[in-house]
């Protein structure tokens, strides 16, 4: 077969590392994006910690300083004692209340699931506006509960975040739950094991892995909590709520990139700590003994208690979506009426008119750009899952280093890219999103689909090769046809991470789509900017902030609509 | 002084379960035996208390227990995968049932320390579950049913998860274990040879109903029908006609029970294959070259494939069938 040189080239790396031509070839494209766009931000990143930037655009070589600055910036320990507070008491709150309703789950039965999921799916902007609006002591919810400055708490970005994140957390306790093997279960029912006492016996220790996996993956998601902070800062003011992450992303944004790339490399070690603990965890076979006092009771815990609990949790997570809905249809004179009202007195939808008058090119970037990745991604992933699982391409080592960007938040890359994307000149159009975004997306679906195709039957390969196709062939008329499964799975995690996503957007653009000049690309704002706009206080339209939110949250609903069935493959495909 | 299971119902989607009466006798080895399917786990759960019966009961001791949960039942149970809790040792495994009794710390120790001797178990007691072979697994689970003293054991295919060699062995260990303790076994499997060897009565299920309950060898002498027969052992069934009998459909005989002659006595058969099995062969012959039967023969008999023998079977080890059901 003739190739042209290039591939020739390639091909000859290949050989050299003794893989056969087809595999190498089938996961190039993607080990080159993955390694290029996360190997060489790190570096960079770190050698920028060392510069400074004068006031015109100059870097100057500063050593050590920006790192000898953390011990003098007057905000900095205000910041670090946040970062642990989210970093910590999400995790916690998250176990402590995840553990009730996955046991409440595993008695009633999961289809309860799907209403549970509904905050994980919607994106984190409208997840942190919904909270804000029900939170407001004059025109909120809170009106009647409590009349206290939300706003300005660090635990109202604490609850944004345990809101966000525990359905997933219940989702991996409850797949351990599950995964106690019946006999198990009986063994402890003959042994006159029930309730609270079996639950600190048996089922605990037995899920210990699950609980301390979602414990470390709820900890890095709080140590880069960003979106509730932002949507809060514009309630609250600057450096009220702020943490690392979100601090480190502002320095950067104000023009001191090296102070910002100092405090992102304090992060990196962080968020790597973190994630080989977390690598190390997801492999952990052992088992942790509890003691148990005598006076836990063995006694079945009654179903109505189950009910309650599952009821209880229902609220807590359908009030702000129910709330946002109400308020996306009142006049705006309604809206800020003291005290508010519960239902609107007249049903308006002026504020979705609105947001599609004003809004129109954010929705259209924000959709193309999540759909185009979503295909980018899948086209990327597909062959190189295929060829890590079937063929054992880069072994454990590529393995990890997929786990290890998997549990790496993607703002530690943001400088380095905008300076690439400048360079590119780019900035602010859609190349510069569609380019950016297979990072956040590529590490999650590569090991959704190395999971799938672990399982996969390897004959329909051996079969098709002894038929006489190569593995190209093979792959895509054989393989790919059949992994409709996992790929659409796949699928429903990159459209998600795309559509909510709000730090690349926020770094990388600054005007909406020029609808004027569609074919220019050029203005590239996403509907999570627009929401965050609407929610700053110079507009205060809160009427368009929950229309909005409505507006954003609707794909995400399509999706777990689709995806209900699936909901408890979607984790373990994911993880354990 | 027995367990007795009286007009049992269950249903499980088209299969059902219908036992109208079953009593285990008292310290006796039973074991139920069946196909799989056939209803035989289920059985075992609900003498166990692991299910509820539609309707019926389940009285141990004169006592009614068919509401009672497992825990209450005094009834030991050993899993088929032994189903031992990985993160407790041998010694915290078997302690499990007699802490939720609550018994004091000393109690418990003593207790756990005579069932392990037992068993041979004692230098194993601070492993866990993961470092202990199959067969130790399997006496931590027993040592763990019965420590609580019950009044009936169940086994769940016991040997099932066992190598062939190690089968053998553990197979008269349970039996002697049940003597020596003087207790009463149900032990449930679909291994025939298995029920043979160590039970004193088998109740065999098929379909959800029990079809025979005996001794091994008025199961294997005396089957009520040609299912039975055949399930047990090797076989062979031929028309009735063929050896001159009319009041029956059917004859059937045991391999061993029949005879080859050389010469002119008996039914014509010609030899189709010969299986050296050490012990004895197996020779396969036709009869009219369109009935397949097997006969056992001492290893050392002279015959070649393709000869042509006579076969005789001793009329009182013929067994006549009237369409499926066993004539007597």
């Amino acid at each position: 077969m003739d190739y042209p040189n290039e591939i020739l080239i390639i091909l000859a790396w290949g050989s050299l590392l003794k893989i056969d031509k087809y595999i190498f070839l089938f996961s190039f494209p993607a080990l080159v994006y993955l390694f290029s766009f996360t190997i060489y931000p790190i570096v960079s990143n770190f050698i920028l910690s060392l510069y400074t930037q004068d006031v015109l655009g100059r870097l100057h070589w500063t050593g050590l300083g920006n790192y000898l600055w953390f011990n003098k910036d007057p905000f900095l320990s205000q910041i670090i004692i946040n970062t642990l507070l989210y970093m910590f008491l999400t995790p916690i709150i998250d176990i402590i209340l995840a553990i009730p309703l996955a046991i409440a789950l595993k008695r009633l039965g999961s289809k309860w699931l799907f209403i549970i999921m509904l905050p994980s799916f919607i994106p984190p902007v409208t997840a942190a506006v919904m909270w804000y609006l029900m939170l407001n002591p004059f025109f909120g919810l809170a009106y009647y509960v409590l009349r206290w400055n939300w706003a300005s708490s660090i635990w109202t970005v604490i609850l944004v975040n345990v809101w966000r994140t525990l359905p997933i957390t219940v989702l991996i306790i409850y797949s351990g739950l599950k995964s106690i093997s019946k006999e198990v279960e009986a063994a402890a029912s003959v042994d006159g094991l029930t309730g609270p006492k079996k639950f600190f016996m048996i089922d605990l220790p037995l899920i210990a892995p699950q609980v301390l996996t979602a414990f470390i993956l709820m900890m890095i998601t709080g140590l880069f909590t960003f979106d509730p902070i932002y949507i809060g800062t514009s309630q609250a003011g600057p450096r009220v709520l702020d943490n690392l992450a979100y601090y480190s992303f502002d320095q950067f944004y104000s023009g001191d990139p090296g102070y910002a790339a100092a405090l992102i490399v304090l992060m990196s070690i962080l968020s790597t700590f973190f994630s080989i603990l977390y690598i190390k965890l997801l492999n952990m076979k052992r088992f942790v003994k509890l003691p148990v006092p005598k006076f836990i009771p063995s006694k079945n815990t009654p179903l109505i208690v189950h009910r309650i609990i599952l009821i209880l949790y229902m609220i807590f997570i359908l009030l702000p979506m129910i709330w946002v809905l109400n308020i996306s249809f009142k006049t705006p004179l309604e809206i800020i009426s003291i005290p508010p009202t519960i239902f609107p007195e007249k049903v308006t939808i002026s504020n979705y008119q609105m947001i599609f008058n004003d809004g129109l090119s954010y929705i259209i970037t924000s959709t193309s750009i999540a759909l185009i990745n979503t295909l980018i991604t899948l086209l990327l992933i597909a062959p190189l899952s295929y060829s890590m699982a079937m063929h054992k391409f880069g072994g454990a080592k590529l393995l990890i280093y997929i786990l290890y960007t998997n549990a790496t938040p993607t703002l530690i890359y943001i400088i380095p890219l905008f300076s690439f994307l400048r360079y590119l000149n780019v900035i602010n159009t859609w190349w510069a999103l569609i380019l950016t975004y297979p990072i956040m997306t590529i590490p999650v679906t590569t090991w959704i689909m190395y999971n799938y195709y672990v399982k996969f039957p390897k004959q329909i390969e051996e079969a098709a090769e002894v038929d006489g196709l190569n593995r190209l062939k093979v792959f895509y008329k054989m393989v790919l046809p059949l992994s409709k499964g996992g790929l659409s799975v796949a699928a429903i995690y990159a459209f998600l991470y795309s559509w909510g996503a709000l730090i690349f957007p926020l770094a990388f653009t600054y005007s909406p789509y020029n609808l004027n000049k569609p074919l220019s690309f050029s203005g590239a704002q996403t509907f999570s900017i627009f929401i965050g706009l609407l929610m700053s206080p110079v507009t205060m339209s809160y009427g368009g902030v929950a229309a909005s939110g409505i507006i954003s949250s609707i794909p995400p609903l399509i999706l777990l609509y689709l995806g209900r069935n699936n909901l408890e493959k979607i984790w373990s495909s994911g993880g354990v | 002084m027995a367990l007795k299971l009286l007009g049992i119902k269950k249903k499980y989607g088209a299969f059902t379960l219908e036992i109208s009466e079953l009593t285990f006798l008292d310290k006796s080895y039973t074991i139920v035996l069946g196909p799989s399917g056939s209803g035989k786990t289920t059985t075992l759960r609900i003498i166990s208390g692991l299910e509820t019966p539609e309707e019926g009961k389940i009285i141990l001791d004169d006592k009614d227990i068919t509401y009672d949960p497992p825990w209450k039942r005094d009834i030991g149970v050993v899993f088929q995968n032994y189903a031992l809790y990985p993160h407790l040792t041998a010694y915290e495994n078997i302690a499990v049932p007699l802490k939720v009794k609550k018994l004091d710390n000393k109690e418990i120790d003593r207790r756990i320390r005579k069932i392990a001797d037992v068993l041979g178990i004692t230098n194993e007691l601070y492993k866990y579950p993961s470092q202990l072979s199959g067969g130790q697994q399997q006496r931590v689970a027993i040592a763990r049913a019965l420590v609580k003293e019950p009044k009936v054991l169940l086994l769940d295919e016991p040997l099932s998860n066992l190598d062939a060699r190690l089968r053998l062995d553990v197979r008269s260990f349970l039996k002697e274990l049940q003597k020596k303790l003087e207790m009463t076994v149900i032990h449930v499997t679909h291994d025939q040879e298995e029920a043979m060897a160590i039970a004193d009565n088998i109740v065999l299920l098929n379909n959800g109903r029990i079809i025979q309950v005996g001794t091994p060898n008025e199961i294997y002498r005396k089957p009520k029908n040609m299912f039975i027969f055949n399930f047990i052992g090797l076989s062979n069934i031929i028309p009735a006609h063929i050896l001159g009998i009319h009041d029956a459909d059917y004859v059937g005989f045991r391999p061993e029970d029949a005879i080859i002659k050389k010469n002119n006595e008996g039914i014509k058969a010609k030899v189709k294959r010969i299986q050296y099995l050490g012990a004895y062969k197996l020779i396969e012959l036709m009869i009219d070259n369109e009935i397949k039967i097997i006969v056992r023969t001492r290893p050392d008999e002279n015959i070649q494939e393709e000869e042509n023998v006579n076969i005789t079977i001793p009329n009182n080890l013929l067994l006549k069938f009237k369409g499926e059901e066993a004539l007597y």
